[in-house]
Formats: structure tokens, sequence, C-alpha cells
């Protein structure tokens, strides 16, 4: 009956576990994806970039950067999106943090639908396309929102945090960053 | 000691359904590539579009004819309720509620699962409910999707969208492949050119 009961609970938290197993995780590298979008100057300079892209990660400059990986179509994104957006004002208004960069990746969405959601929720930070899902599938398709803190490793990219889903409250997750520095 | 592991365990299929509840993902089946697209169409731009009245979620039965002269419509099919594309794809045009107001035009969403099974994938987009009307072509089996020339050989209907203008004339066709979510913008595009 013991042995049954251990079974069932081994089989029940490999369950639960197994719907993150494709998505790149804490302490793994991250490629070093291209970047392409409409930004405007403002948001180019904020990343450090020059010229009409299409970019590569590690022409972002800063020795970190946070990504969102998102969706105009992912019910939780729209719903957590006025705390991102607060999540950004408080990482770009602080000096503390002038070191790290945060933009979005839109996953499957058009210029079109890009566009419509940050108008709908006024969004500020700089967004990557990807409307045929190639950089999703390279970085192991996530769900959506998800959450990368990149250092910045030479050539590569170590992930210092992989958070999936929307996080708690802008205050928590700058804590959660500060404490990954 | 059987007490406390029995304990454990019911506590932890509490948190995985917990978990199931505010993560939809979990609940969404994974399925290979379908062929893009799998039936013969059966109406064109221009023509009168075939009327119908199928039961809604909300429990009432809703008729394309009853729009006529009021609203143009967008008739979304999709193919299965609790498929991964299908599930973003109505929680986009809830959003985009005012993009479809501005152009006079309701949405009516159709898939040939049952009504329960709508009521139950439906609820869990949003917070609210969506705003437009979610039919079921359930029984006789996908016979509206059938008289459009849409309905596969595995009883789904294709990824499509019917766009009708207040005259109830087709004025935009896109059976879409259906591994692949319609461009809002190309909806919106089409749905302009109407007024």
């Amino acid at each position: 009956m013991r042995k049954t009961i251990f079974i069932l609970l081994i089989l029940l938290l490999a369950v639960s576990s197994n719907s993150y197993a494709g998505s790149i995780k804490t302490g793994d590298t991250f490629p070093d994806i291209p970047l392409t979008g409409k930004l405007s100057d403002a948001k180019k300079k904020y990343l450090g970039l020059k010229g009409a892209g299409p970019w590569m990660l590690q022409d972002i400059n800063s020795d970190y950067t946070i990504i969102e990986v998102y969706s105009m179509y992912c019910p939780h994104c729209q719903k957590e999106a006025p705390t991102v957006n607060s999540f950004y004002k408080m990482l770009n208004e602080s000096k503390e943090y002038a070191n790290i960069k945060f933009c979005g990746l839109a996953a499957g969405n058009t210029e079109f639908e890009i566009d419509f959601f940050t108008g709908k929720f006024g969004v500020e930070f700089p967004i990557f396309s990807d409307p045929e899902l190639e950089i999703h599938n390279k970085i192991g398709q996530p769900g959506t929102p998800h959450f990368y803190m990149l250092r910045k490793d030479g050539n590569e990219f170590k992930v210092l945090l992989s958070h999936e889903g929307p996080f708690e409250s802008a205050d928590e997750f700058l804590k959660t960053i500060q404490g990954k520095l | 000691m059987l007490k406390k592991i029995l304990y454990t365990l019911a506590v932890l299929l509490l948190t995985c359904t917990s978990v199931q509840a505010k993560v939809a993902k979990e609940q969404i089946y994974k399925q290979q590539n379908r062929r893009p697209v799998d039936s013969v169409l059966k109406v064109k731009i221009g023509d009168k579009a075939p009327d119908f009245t199928l039961p809604a979620v909300s429990g009432e039965k809703v008729s394309l004819s009853s729009y006529r002269g009021k609203k143009n419509v967008v008739l979304s099919f999709v193919p299965a309720a609790f498929t991964p594309i299908c599930s973003d794809q109505w929680p986009g045009y809830n959003l985009a509620h005012e993009l479809f107001k501005m152009n006079d035009a309701v949405i009516l969403g159709i898939t040939t699962d049952n009504i329960p099974s709508l009521h139950a994938w439906t609820t869990q987009m949003g917070e609210g409910s969506l705003w437009f009307p979610v039919l079921s072509d359930f029984f006789p089996h996908g016979a509206t999707a059938m008289e459009y020339g849409i309905l596969r050989p595995e009883g789904i209907t294709e990824r499509a969208i019917f766009i009708i203008d207040k005259k109830g004339t087709l004025r935009y066709i896109d059976i879409h492949d259906i591994n692949k979510r319609p461009d809002l913008g190309e909806i919106i595009k089409a749905l302009e050119k109407l007024n």
C-alpha cells in the first residue's frame, strides 16, 4: 500500500514538472538570438542599438538584459501588462539598475498586433517581433508570459532567472532581480 | 505514517489542481501539425452568405440573418476547443473589441464542439466572458461548416474567417493554414474596406 502511494507521489511530481520541460531554465545558457522590430530612435538609444536592424542580442549595450516573451493573444499577458509597465518604469528610473535593460519579444505577433498591444496598454519598453515563432522555437517554446534575466558572459548569456507566468508584483519582481545581481 | 502520506498526497493533488486552473497551458491538448487545409470551399466572395441558426454558450439561438442591415459579421471558425492556437485566438479578439466596434462589426465564434465543452473552454479565457457569441456547430455535426465547405475529414472545421457585410454578402474569405493564427491586421483592414 505504502509502495503504491509513493509511486503515485513520484508520478504526480513528474507530471507537475513536465509542463516546464522544454524552456530554458535558470543556470542554462541563452542563445544569441537575432532581434528585429520597428523601434523608435529613443528605444534604440535605450538599448544602445544603431541602424534599422536586424540586431543580435549581443548588440544590446548592457551587462544584464531582461526579456519578456509575451503575446497579444495571451490573456495572462493582457492582464499583467500594467504591472509589467510599472516594473519597467521602476527599473528605468533608478540609477541603481542602469546596467539592466528590459525588452519584450512578441511571440507569433505581427507588427499590427504589436502596435495594438503597445497602444492599448501604453507600453513604453522596446518590443521585438517574432511573427513566425522562429526565435520562440529556438528558445524552447516557452509559455507566455516568460521572463528571462540574462547576464552577458563573453559571447554567451547566462540565465540568472527563468520565470514562467506572471510575477506577483513589480516591487517583488524587482527584489528578485536585485537578488540576482 | 500512512495517514501523513495520504494527507501529503491530498495536498499535492489540490496544489496541482490549482496550478491547472491558474495556468491554462496545462489544459491545452498538444498536437502535431495538421495538413494546412483539408476541405473544398463551397462559397466565394460576392455570394450571399448561407444562413444558419446555432445554439450559443449563453443559452440563446443565434441566426446569421438577424444581423442583416444592422452589423457587419466576422465568422471566426476555429478547429477545436482546448487546442493550442484556438485557445488564444479569441482572447486576442476579445482584447481588440474596440477595433471591431469601430467597424460596426460583431464576431460569431464557431466550432464543432458541444456547448458544455465550449462553456468550460471560454470561461477560462479571461476574467469576464467573451464579448461576442460563441456558437456550437455540434449537431447535426458540422452542418454549417459543411455548407460553407470548411468541414475537414476528421470532423473539425478549418481555421477560417468570413466577413459578411450588412447586406449579407460575403466580402472576405481566409481559409487559413490550420496550424497558424490569422493576422488581426488583415481582418481589420478587410473590415475597413466595408465602410
